[in-house]
Formats: C-alpha cells, structure tokens, sequence
C-alpha cells in the first residue's frame, strides 16, 4: 500500500536506527538515526574519521555493526548477507573488474542474479547508453580515462535496477574540471533513475550542489541534517558554519538588552539568543562601503576569484573580517590599505550555542 | 669509466652464468662419441639416440608426469593455504607459513633423508604417487611465497565490489581473486614444475627403482658418458625457456590491466 501511495517513486526509503560502530576504544559511530526519503539525494558530508563512510559500509553489509539496525523499505536487512541486499555502489577507485570488458563489467551483477549472457549484455548495452559511452562495450578498463571508468561504474551499480545506490566519494579521483561535470551528470542520471541515493563525501561544494538534503557529520556524530539552503544559511554548531563554505567566526561577549557586542569588531543592535556564544557571518552578506563609520576596517588582503572578489579587512579593534564582492562592470575595487566601514545588518547573522 | 667497468663486470658475470649453457648446445649436435667441444661434425645423432632410447623416454615421461602432479599438488594446496594465511586470522599464521616455506631453506639431503625414513616406514618407497608428494614438498614454498605475496597486493575493494553486486562470497573469489592471481599461479607453478622436474636428490632416495630424467642423466653420468645427455640438456633448455615466455607474457599483460 505505501509503495503504491509513492506513485512512481522508484527508490525504496531506508531507516538506519539507532547505529552503533566500536572498534576497540574508538567509537566510529554514535546513535546514527536518520531517515531517508524514497529516491532522495541524500549527502553524508563530513571530514574523514566523521563516520560517513562507517555508515555506508554498515549499509552495503561489509562491516557488522556493534548495534542498531537498517531497513530498507520497511524490511530489516542487518541479517542480510552483502549479495543478497540488492543495493548499487559506486566505489571511489571505480573497482572495475580489470579482466573483463566494459560490457561484461556492467553484465556482472546481471549475470549474478541468474541473467542469460546474452539479454545480459544486451540490458549492459543499454546502460552503456545511457551513460553515454555506447561505443566502448570491448574496450578493458585500463584503456578509459578516469571519467569514463566513472561512468562505467555508474552504468554497473544501476543496470541491475536497485532501489538503493550507494556512492563513496565518487568523483574522489578526478580533476576539479572533471568532478564539476560528472556532478551535473550523475544528478541527471539520478532523475532518470528515480533511484534513492546515498552520496559519501568530504567535499561540501559536491554536497551542496548534488543533494535534496545533507547529513553534516563529524567524529561519529551526526551535527545537522538539512536541505542544503538550511545547512548553509543556518548552521546549528560552529563546526557546520566553518565547515560548509566560508565564514566570520566571532566570539559573542555580553552587551546591553538589544545589543551584541562581536569581539574585534564592535556592537550590533541585534537581540542575542541565550546561550549564544559564537555570531558567524556569511562573507558574501557583508558590505562594507568606502569611508568610516562605528565598525571601520583596513583592507589587508585582495583575492581576485574571477566572478567575485574577496577581501580581508582588519577591524579597528582587531578582528578580521572576510567579505567577497560580485564585480560590476564599472564597479570600484577597493585597494589594500582603504578604508572602510561595515553596516552589518542583524538578520545576517546567525548565532551559534557551541 | 666506471660506467666501462661496470659494462665488463656484468659481462664477465653474464659470461659465467650463461656460458655453459650456450656450450651445451654445439656439443649436443656433435657426431662423436664423446662430449668434445668444438663438434668436429654436426649431426642430429643424439637427438635420435634420445627419442630411440626407451630408457631415456621412459625417464622423460615419468619426470613429466611426477612434475605435472606435483605442480597441481602443489597449486592447489599453496593457493589454500596462501589465502588462509593473508586473509585468515587466526593463531600460528606465520608459523605455517614458515613450515610450508621451509623446504626451500632446508638442506635437500636432511629432507630426502626424513622423506626416505617415513617411505620406509609406510612401505612408500618405489611408488609413483608417494613420488608425486614427496616432490609437492619441494615445489609448494615457490606457490606459497609466490601467490601469497600477490595475494597481499590484491585490493579487496574488487571483492567487496563483486560481493555487493550479487556474488556470494565463494563466487566472488573465482569471479574477481583467481583472475587476478592467475599470473602468479601460473609463474608460481612454472617454478613448482621444474623444481620437481630437475629434483634428484629427494628422488634418489626414495624412487627406490623408478628412473626420472635427472636420475637417468646422473647414472649415465657414473656409468658411461654420451652426448645424449646433452641432448637431453638443450630441449629441457628450449622448453624452460617458451615457459618462462609464456610466464613473462602473462605477467606483464596483469601489470597493464591492474597497474603494477
């Protein structure tokens, strides 16, 4: 009934409760609970050692967990062997069999489940297709480029149609020109599929730009799930807002009612919540205009990124503060060694507890 | 000039490694009754002599056959143990590698020796199977160092990746593991084979009337001395090295597929 009430979804939802990793005194993964949606993008972000990877081996069945247990669909699959769990994996080395072709690699999970050789080949064929590598079928695996061996790996996890399709760091592999392609294509190929995706990265540009939601993690731990919008306009812990994209850290001292005194800069006519401690500032929400004013800066550092500018002031009473400006045909640039003044407006910030 | 030097050390050294080899073959086509060398005239004689020879084919397909058997005795059990001892994890893991390695370091005659005692004991002696196992003890160090050191190397990503795409544990070691260890079989079992086919110390102790090839050639040797023997010699050269080719050939072809 569930199934038929999620029309055409194809991916299947997958429940992880209560996961619990020890390896000797390390603890690679703590109450790990989460619930992901019937073919959604899900992002496991965090930097290694943070359990992501934990998380998805725990999933693939490669490793028994300590306790806790997965389902997918609604069925418990932690007595499941690996095999028989019926999930896609993308491995971060593509793990391609080096001895056979192209088209028998992406055959193999066919062949496994029983398939005919040739109506084997023939669906690995069309996975080649889509994939858009038709011609390379005879080619072996050491005579692809990187981003092919990528694409085949692709057309492997999913020909034999799972409902799961686990991804560990993927693009890991390729050069930055590489990965920004391969990220529009494997979200492509996902909305054809309609399959659930776990996605294991370290990378947060990857995460924010594949993801319907992103799973911050960080020793064991998870920090913050969210859309990626929510996870970058509203971190939750000082780890999430210096981890995902750049930003102002600043220690929050005690002001009058109404007011918030940031450390090294100034005070801010902003109502601090209780047990704020830390105020994070997107360096793109920051303008800073020539001249003076009561939170007034030098300009020390210019970075030039092509589309934006980005600059590090030096406040007067002594924090550095980063904030990057579009250029504009016509616009002014400021110098090292300008000054200027910053109108912080209080919406801008986001206020952290830890 | 160091550069000079060093060119004439190796070539001295090459010389000696390889000279005697090369002097086997004129004298094998010799017409004459005798090992002499240069061949006053060139003939085929002793390669008739050879094949016409019951005693010496009889001795050449013995050795074939006990090098044939103990090279896939010797595969199959070092291969086993060879994953056993990488992947298991269980106590007293070096300790048989060592063992199964050791007849590699021990002393020939020590193990002939022992070899011929149990014989004896268990009635073995002039039996061409027990002959078969007696020459897998020699031939399996080559499949256990061999297999298990490329074993070592295997990235067990391949596996991990044939098990979540649907192999069950037994399959995905014959879809994904043997390919990739093939070569190394291949090499070790090369090896294994001509470990058995040149061994004679073991096999005249135990043989007791079973003649193989070196042990034909080592009697001829003590009794009377005609080029066949060096007949013999150069087609066991020619076939050692088309294995040796045909070893290399694989080799390099798993260096390409799985990068080094």
């Amino acid at each position: 009934m569930q199934q038929a009430a999620q029309g055409l979804a194809k991916g299947a939802a997958v429940v992880f409760r209560g996961l619990r990793q020890v390896y000797g005194t390390t603890v690679a993964l703590e109450e790990f609970s989460l619930e992901v949606g019937a073919g959604e993008f899900l992002t496991l972000l965090g930097p290694s050692g943070s359990g992501k990877t934990t998380a998805l081996n725990a999933l693939a069945g490669f490793i028994e967990m300590t306790s806790g247990h997965i389902a997918i669909d609604g069925v418990p699959i932690s007595a499941l062997p690996t095999e028989k769990r019926n999930i896609g994996m993308v491995f971060q080395n593509y793990s391609l069999f080096p001895h056979l072709d192209v088209l028998d690699n992406i055959a193999f999970p066919l062949r496994m489940r029983g398939v005919p050789r040739r109506a084997a080949r023939e669906r690995a064929q069309a996975a080649l297709d889509l994939v858009r590598l038709p011609e390379y079928g005879r080619r072996m695996p050491h005579q692809l480029s990187g981003g092919q061996k990528q694409r085949v790996a692709f057309a492997r996890a999913i020909v034999f149609e799972p409902r799961v399709l686990l991804m560990d760091e993927p693009l890991g592999a390729l050069d930055l020109k590489l990965r920004e392609a391969m990220q529009l294509e494997i979200k492509q190929f996902q909305r054809q599929i309609g399959c659930t995706v776990i996605y294991v990265t370290h990378d947060q540009g990857e995460a924010l730009t594949l993801s319907d939601r992103i799973v911050v993690m960080d020793k064991g731990r998870v920090l913050q799930v969210g859309t990626p919008k929510e996870i970058y306009d509203r971190p939750h812990t000082r780890f999430v807002a210096e981890f995902i994209g750049v930003n102002n850290l600043l220690p929050v001292a005690g002001g009058a009612a109404g007011e918030a005194v940031l450390e090294g800069v100034g005070a801010v006519a902003a109502a601090v919540p209780a047990g704020a401690r830390w105020a994070a500032l997107r360096p793109e929400v920051l303008r800073a205009a020539p001249g003076e004013g009561p939170i007034a800066a030098t300009i020390t550092d210019v970075i030039f990124l092509g589309d934006v500018v980005r600059y590090a002031a030096r406040c007067d009473r002594g924090a550095t503060l980063v904030f990057s400006q579009r250029r504009e045909p016509g616009g002014s640039a400021h110098a090292i060694g300008a000054r200027v003044a910053f109108p912080i407006d209080p919406a801008d910030i986001v206020f952290l507890a830890e | 000039m160091t550069r000079f030097l060093l060119g004439v050390y190796f070539a001295i050294a090459v010389a000696f490694l390889v000279m005697p080899l090369v002097l086997l073959v004129p004298i094998s086509l010799t017409d004459s009754q005798f090992l002499e060398f240069p061949p006053r005239q060139i003939s085929l004689r002793w390669y008739r002599e050879f094949f016409v020879d019951e005693s010496w084919v009889g001795a050449t397909l013995l050795s074939f056959k006990v090098g044939i058997g103990a090279t896939a005795v010797a595969l199959v059990v070092g291969t086993l143990a060879s994953v056993a001892i990488v992947r298991g994890s269980f106590p007293g893991r070096r300790l048989i590698h060592a063992l199964l390695v050791a007849p590699l370091i021990i002393p020939t005659v020590i193990l002939a020796l022992a070899l011929f005692i149990v014989f004896l004991r268990w009635k073995l002696v002039d039996n061409v199977p027990a002959l078969i196992f007696a020459h897998a003890v020699v031939a399996l160090p080559y499949v256990v160092l061999i297999v298990s050191s490329a074993l070592r190397s295997f990235d067990t990503t391949l596996e991990r990746a044939a098990r979540v795409l649907g192999a069950s544990p037994v399959r995905a070691f014959f879809a994904v593991t043997l390919p990739y260890l093939g070569p190394s079989m291949f090499a070790s079992s090369l090896l294994a084979f001509f470990a058995s086919f040149d061994e004679l110390i073991i096999t005249l102790f135990v043989s007791g009337g079973l003649q193989t090839l070196p042990v034909r050639i080592w009697t001829d040797l003590m009794l009377r001395l005609d080029p066949t023997v060096a007949a013999a010699a150069t087609m066991l050269i020619v076939v050692s090295v088309i294995g040796m080719a045909i070893a290399e050939y694989f080799r390099q072809r798993n260096v390409r597929r799985y990068g080094g």
